[in-house]
């Protein structure tokens, strides 16, 4: 069988040198660290070839939480960096990387060790996490519909659960859940933040655990707590955009508009932070959480970030185009927080209607993702309202 | 009566308007690669349908205007036919490059569905966060009505709640 080959860049040098490789490997080929992750979980490669640069993570991160999943810490890793030092090396293997190798490259080399790893892989144990378990989606059976079954079976082991960078652990013991964890948060509180998700993935390892009982709660009322988290969660979150959306203040609340819980939350709001990231750091609940979070954006004291700036994306994207003119990449942040506070003062509702012609026009030195969020923001011009829009696509579905 | 517009753009002015021939019961074409038609939703609700050919001079052409209220654009282009790639790509850019709007890339896809030209996955399309990949079927008047669901969807995500 070809072999399936995972090409991660932000560039296209790798996929440029195995282009007249194509009836040798099957090749795939994305763009970021995440998408990655995401696609070794839907395509399952055979083997992984990276550049350390990618725009969300480095390549030595991206190997790191490749090893810390079962389903992929033992598929072939290679990594192309123009670093060269022995250190960088040592760094790279310690994460988990299988090869190293420097660019620019011969990709007659390449293919000799892709071939040597590939063919030490088939000399490997099948990876272990469907051997007594299972393993699946969380958006087609999700965490209430497991512990149900684990339940039914009376069986013992750990659910372990997957979603973007995080890992959940849920022990059950004879049906009974005994405890959970995620994030360094342990017990009833773990458990009700793993209900909230609704994708990742999963997998049941069937294995006694030494391990005290820290939940007492009965599976039935654990399930039925669940069901109600699960389904308000979704309708809260269609109230919402994106939970990666970045948030932050549009105005400072009025005198006693809010009260002590909204103020903590409004705490965690500080441009910089998503919406699931306020979440894990909030003092409350979850469904809470997101309560308060939707009540500050009808009140309009919190709005999405239109000028996020995401420090580690700009800087591994923007040396190799950009002449630094000697100016450090402080001074040039210093530079978009005033951009950005211009824009803010030209977009505020009292400003004049020509302002629209100067911010569909940003700054060049706006991200191009950060100019997408400035258009998104000032489009919808469309003279359509939300439910009108439904109305549309039922008429067309029909 | 409310009428939604969709802009639909290709390199070949007859993928256009077959596409729009399909779900619109009367369509007007002109001898330089516009057309247009209405697709009748109710008595209160319509959508006009702008088809326009992609060539060297549409860059001139008025889009701003168009797309400050369209409700997206369908760009079109013949999944068999790999030599429209480049142009698709290059509409797609354009697009992404100078407007926020909802874009649909539609891969017109007839017959057999499993070959996967090379050129495809090189990563040769850049979606934005505002638009999708998808393919059709050019005689299903409802998979053509999908792409416009589609846009759709991309403008509920967008839009406050």
């Amino acid at each position: 069988m070809t072999p399936k080959l995972l090409l991660a860049e932000a560039d296209n040098t790798l996929t440029t040198a195995f282009r007249n490789l194509s009836e040798k490997y099957q090749i795939a080929v994305v763009h970021s660290g995440k998408q990655a992750l995401a696609a070794c979980q839907r395509e399952s490669p055979d083997a992984i070839l990276a550049a350390q640069h990618l725009p969300d993570m480095e390549g030595t991160q991206l190997v790191h939480s490749l090893r810390k999943n079962k389903s992929t810490q033992y598929v072939p890793f290679v990594l192309f960096s123009e670093e060269l030092n022995l250190q960088a090396r040592v760094e790279a293997i310690k994460s988990g990387v299988d090869e190293f190798i420097s660019l620019p490259f011969e990709i007659e080399e390449v293919q000799a060790r892709l071939d040597v790893l590939l063919a030490e892989k088939k000399t490997l144990p099948q990876t272990p996490p469907v051997e007594r378990g299972f393993s699946g989606n969380l958006h087609e059976m999700n965490l209430v519909d497991l512990i149900q079954t684990l339940e039914l079976g009376q069986k013992t082991g750990v659910i372990h659960l997957t979603k973007n960078n995080h890992e959940g652990k849920i022990y059950v013991k004879n049906g009974e859940v005994w405890d959970a964890e995620t994030n360094g948060i342990l017990g009833e509180k773990a458990l009700m933040r793993l209900f909230t998700w609704d994708e990742g993935v999963f997998y049941v390892e069937f294995q006694d655990f030494d391990r005290e009982r820290v939940i007492a709660m009965p599976v039935q009322e654990i399930v039925s707590k669940g069901l109600k988290i699960t389904d308000e969660w979704l309708h809260l979150k269609n109230h919402l955009p994106k939970l990666n959306t970045v948030l932050e203040r549009a105005r400072e609340p009025y005198l006693d508009e809010i009260d002590q819980q909204h103020t903590n939350i409004l705490e965690l709001v500080d441009g910089e932070h998503s919406i699931e990231q306020i979440v894990e750091n909030s003092p409350v609940d979850e469904l809470e959480t997101l309560r308060i979070i939707i009540h500050l954006f009808e009140l309009g004291i919190i709005h999405e970030s239109l000028f996020y700036f995401d420090t580690e994306k700009y800087n591994s994207e923007t040396p190799k185009e950009e002449p630094t003119n000697g100016k450090s990449a402080p001074v040039k942040e210093k530079l978009l927080a005033v951009i950005s506070r211009f824009f803010k003062k030209i977009l505020s509702p009292s400003s004049s209607t020509f302002t629209e012609e100067v911010v569909t026009r940003p700054a060049p030195t706006l991200s191009k993702e950060n100019q997408e969020k400035v258009k998104v923001k000032l489009k919808n011009k469309i003279p359509f309202q939300r439910t009108e829009l439904q109305m549309l696509k039922r008429k067309l579905l029909v | 009566m409310r009428i939604g517009e969709v802009l639909v753009v290709g390199a070949k002015a007859n993928d256009n308007s077959e596409l729009i021939r399909r779900i619109c019961p009367q369509i007007e074409t002109t001898k330089t690669g516009i057309c247009w038609g209405m697709l009748q939703l109710d008595d209160q609700m319509a959508l006009q349908l702008y088809g326009i050919n992609w060539e060297q001079s549409a860059k001139r052409f008025a889009w701003d205007l168009l797309c400050q209220k369209a409700l997206g654009v369908i760009v079109v282009f013949d999944w068999e036919q790999m030599e429209t790639f480049q142009e698709t790509a290059a509409i797609l850019d354009y697009f992404n490059d100078q407007f926020a709007i909802p874009i649909v890339v539609a891969a017109k896809l007839e017959g057999n569905t499993s070959h996967i030209p090379e050129k495809a996955y090189r990563g040769g399309l850049t979606l934005s966060k505002l638009s999708r990949f998808t393919f059709y079927q050019p005689d299903n008047p409802q998979s053509i009505r999908q792409l416009i669901v589609d846009l759709i969807n991309i403008n509920l995500e967008v839009m406050p709640s």
